[in-house]
């Protein structure tokens, strides 16, 4: 019986940064940034003692696609900045902007790529 | 009033974490907190709006979020103060979208009464697999393909949770030192929403067929319990009610006949439990669930600062479509004994017992239309086969038992240092290994050995005697190394009998693992913080008879922090992961 194996590498990178620009205006910033990576690996299609090549299949194409079929490669980074603006000591004026992209590098059911861009604004009233 | 929860509910109700989607790192400094004049409580109001653009397929980057490509208006409110003995919090967030929603109320009225109330909707998109990709034919001719039928290809699948829940504590104060308290809790969980089902032919092609299968799911639990202070013990004891329904029907699929996939001659009946002349049958069926435990807890405080600890537990789950049956009964206890001021030994023991009921299971057996075998059930044209009814013993039904020891030493301030031993015996009533026993040896060690420098450790390590293992699960003896006589399915060798012979034991539980964890934490200053960390994990299993199996884990990482000076805060942080699994690999005509 043959030996197969399966190996995962997962890179993970945050910064986040928070700063009070002047007496009324802060500011902040935040990235998070991962790449994975997942495959099998040693997969081989031994026919062993059979005789005859069983109909319908091909060992050595098995033995060299297969394990293939399993293979991931995702990233995914996501990128978030905003402001708080004091109009008064009751009110602050917010807004807030959203990149986040997932890559879908090695499709394995289907392409999961997508990217999304979101944007937010408010008022705040503190009584 | 409360300066510092104003602070943290004025961060909470920032656009950022208002609206649908996940923005951390939304800053701390706020507006000060006004106390309003005469009124006995304060708050936040916030309105705002959200708008999103997206591309391609964002079921993975927004998995969670719901998105408004057309705009949508954002509430969120929170209120909270206190008159005389009574203290409240309420909040409210309606982010845009009916699927994405929470409410609060957070009352306490002394020390007698608490009461709490939140409610809780958020979405989750869900993939669907357009199974394209499984779609082959052969080259021996005949319907002898792999294929798919989608009944719903433009199909988006979602669902959304919902949860509310509500608890409620009464306490009584004794005439002596003590207390009685009365609790209630109700917490009902909702999943609605439609996902991709999916069902498979055997026996004839390998057809895959799709559907939408709608889901309307209901959790409840009940807890009502009491429990009674009078030092030095402490009583308490809980019941609780446990019911699951999925309120849609089920899907219905026609499956294809049983054919011989390369000759389409109809002989493959008296093999399968079911085909297309059994009609509409249902698939994907979700059971009802009901669940009903007791509890009984007990706390007894000793001289010198000691303390022991008792359960018992006792509950029945109960599968409402089948009415099988799994009991629960588990008792444990924990000791706890300063020794001296330096040092205390805790030593704890469990046992459970699991009893699931068995099954008798009644194969359908039906004769083949035509062949060889026409008029035959499957074990009549082959006798050696014996009889197919059979008793499922359950896999479940065990006994664990675990006993262990910890001494921790503080030899100086700041520095403690922990040496402890377990011993689990895990007894099963009906599988291949009946008996696992399992030694663990573990140690950890936290210090400051430096001001500005804080270091700890651990490390544990297992043997395991007869680990959980499938006998005898893969790597059949070759009995027929040729095609059978005809190159025709009726003779010859067939599936059952090479099947029998099957020789390898596999498994994914260890017989020897190894548990290494260590950081380091660097304050040189009150403006900067380093930590480096370090996880590594070992597990194999080399006891197997034709192969071995092992798994390998590394976590190194990293976090900085820091505060350069005035108003400006930087944090960053790297972690890596790297896992490897080892294990013997058998598939169908190729040692399977």
């Amino acid at each position: 019986m043959d030996q197969a194996g399966y190996r995962q590498n997962h890179h993970l990178v945050w910064t986040n940064v928070q700063a009070q620009a002047t007496s009324r205006v802060d500011l902040f910033a935040n990235l998070v940034w991962t790449r994975n990576r997942a495959a099998i690996e040693g997969l081989e299609y031994e026919p062993g003692p059979l005789e005859a090549q069983l109909v319908g299949l091909d060992y050595r194409l098995m033995s060299s696609a297969f394990s293939g079929f399993s293979d991931l490669k995702i990233g995914q980074f996501v990128q978030t900045a905003g402001v708080h603006y004091r109009l008064s000591e009751r009110v602050v004026l917010t807004g807030t902007v959203e990149v986040n992209r997932y890559d879908d590098r090695e499709p394995y059911l289907f392409d999961a790529t997508g990217r999304y861009v979101s944007f937010a604004a408010g008022l705040q009233f503190v009584f | 009033m409360r300066i510092g929860l104003a602070l943290f509910a004025l961060a909470l109700s920032a656009p950022l974490t208002a609206f649908a989607q996940p923005h951390p790192g939304a800053p701390a400094s706020a507006p000060p907190a006004a106390e309003a004049a005469g009124l006995p409580f304060e708050g936040v109001f916030t309105f705002g709006a959200v708008g999103a653009d997206t591309s391609d397929y964002v079921g993975r980057a927004a998995e969670y979020d719901v998105l408004h490509t057309d705009g949508a208006a954002t509430l969120n409110a929170q209120v909270w103060g206190e008159r005389g003995r009574t203290r409240w919090d309420v909040l409210a967030r309606h982010a845009g979208d009916n699927r994405d929603q929470r409410y609060s109320l957070d009352l306490h009225v002394g020390r007698h009464l608490k009461a709490l109330v939140t409610y809780d909707r958020a979405p989750h998109r869900l993939d669907h697999d357009p199974l394209t990709w499984m779609d082959a034919s052969s080259n021996i001719g005949g319907t002898f393909v792999v294929g798919h039928t989608d009944h719903d290809p433009s199909a988006q699948y979602a669902l959304t949770r919902g949860e509310l829940h509500s608890r409620l504590e009464l306490a009584i104060p004794l005439r002596r030192a003590g207390s009685v308290a009365l609790f209630a809790s109700h917490r009902r969980e909702m999943r609605d929403g439609v996902h991709q089902t999916l069902t498979t032919n055997h026996c004839a092609t390998c057809h895959t067929e799709s559907y939408s299968r709608e889901m309307n799911q209901r959790t409840r639990d009940l807890l009502s319990g009491a429990r009674l202070q009078l030092e030095p013990l402490t009583l308490e004891y809980s019941f609780s009610n446990r019911e699951f329904v999925e309120k849609s029907a089920a899907p219905t699929n026609v499956y294809s006949r049983a054919l011989h996939p390369a000759t389409l001659a109809d002989v493959f009946l008296n093999r399968v439990w079911y085909d297309e002349r059994a009609g509409e049958l249902p698939f994907d069926t979700v059971p009802g669930l009901r669940k009903d435990g007791h509890e009984l807890r007990a706390r007894l405080s000793l001289p010198g600062h000691a303390s022991v600890t008792g359960t018992f537990a006792r509950s029945t789950s109960r599968n409402m479509d089948t009415q099988l049956e799994v009991d629960f009964t588990g008792t444990s206890g924990r000791l706890y004994v300063p020794i001296g001021r330096k040092a205390s030994l805790r030593a704890a023991v469990r046992r459970y017992d699991i009893e699931a009921d068995s099954v008798q299971v009644d194969v359908a057996e039906l004769p083949a239309p035509a062949g060889p075998s026409a008029g035959l059930t499957y074990a009549e044209a082959y006798p050696q086969l014996g009889a197919l009814d059979f008793v499922r013993e359950s896999g479940l039904s065990r006994t664990p038992t675990t006993a262990e020891i910890d001494l921790v030493y503080r030899p100086y301030r700041r520095t403690t240092v922990r040496a402890g031993y377990e011993w689990e015996e895990i007894q099963r009533d009906h599988y291949d290994v009946q008996r696992t026993v399992t030694h663990t040896v573990r140690g950890s060690v936290r210090a400051r050995p430096w001001k500005p420098l804080q270091v700890q450790a651990r490390a544990a390590y297992d043997w395991v005697r007869d680990p959980f293992v499938r006998e005898n699960a893969a790597m059949p003896l070759v009995l027929q190394p040729y095609m059978s006589p005809g190159n025709v399915p009726f003779t010859g060798l067939q599936y059952f009998e090479f099947y029998r012979t099957r020789q390898a034991d596999l498994t994914s539980s260890p017989a020897r693992a190894e548990f290494i964890e260590h950081s380091v934490t660097w304050t040189p200053t009150d403006r900067v913080s380093v930590m480096g960390h370090y996880r590594y994990r070992h597990a194999e299993n080399e006891e197997l008879n034709f192969s071995q199996w092992s798994q390998s884990s590394h976590v190194p990482g990293a976090q900085i922090w820091i505060a350069p000076g005035g108003p400006i805060q930087l944090s960053a942080g790297y972690t890596y992961q790297r896992e490897q699994t080892e294990t013997g690999f058998a598939t169908l005509a190729f040692v399977g």
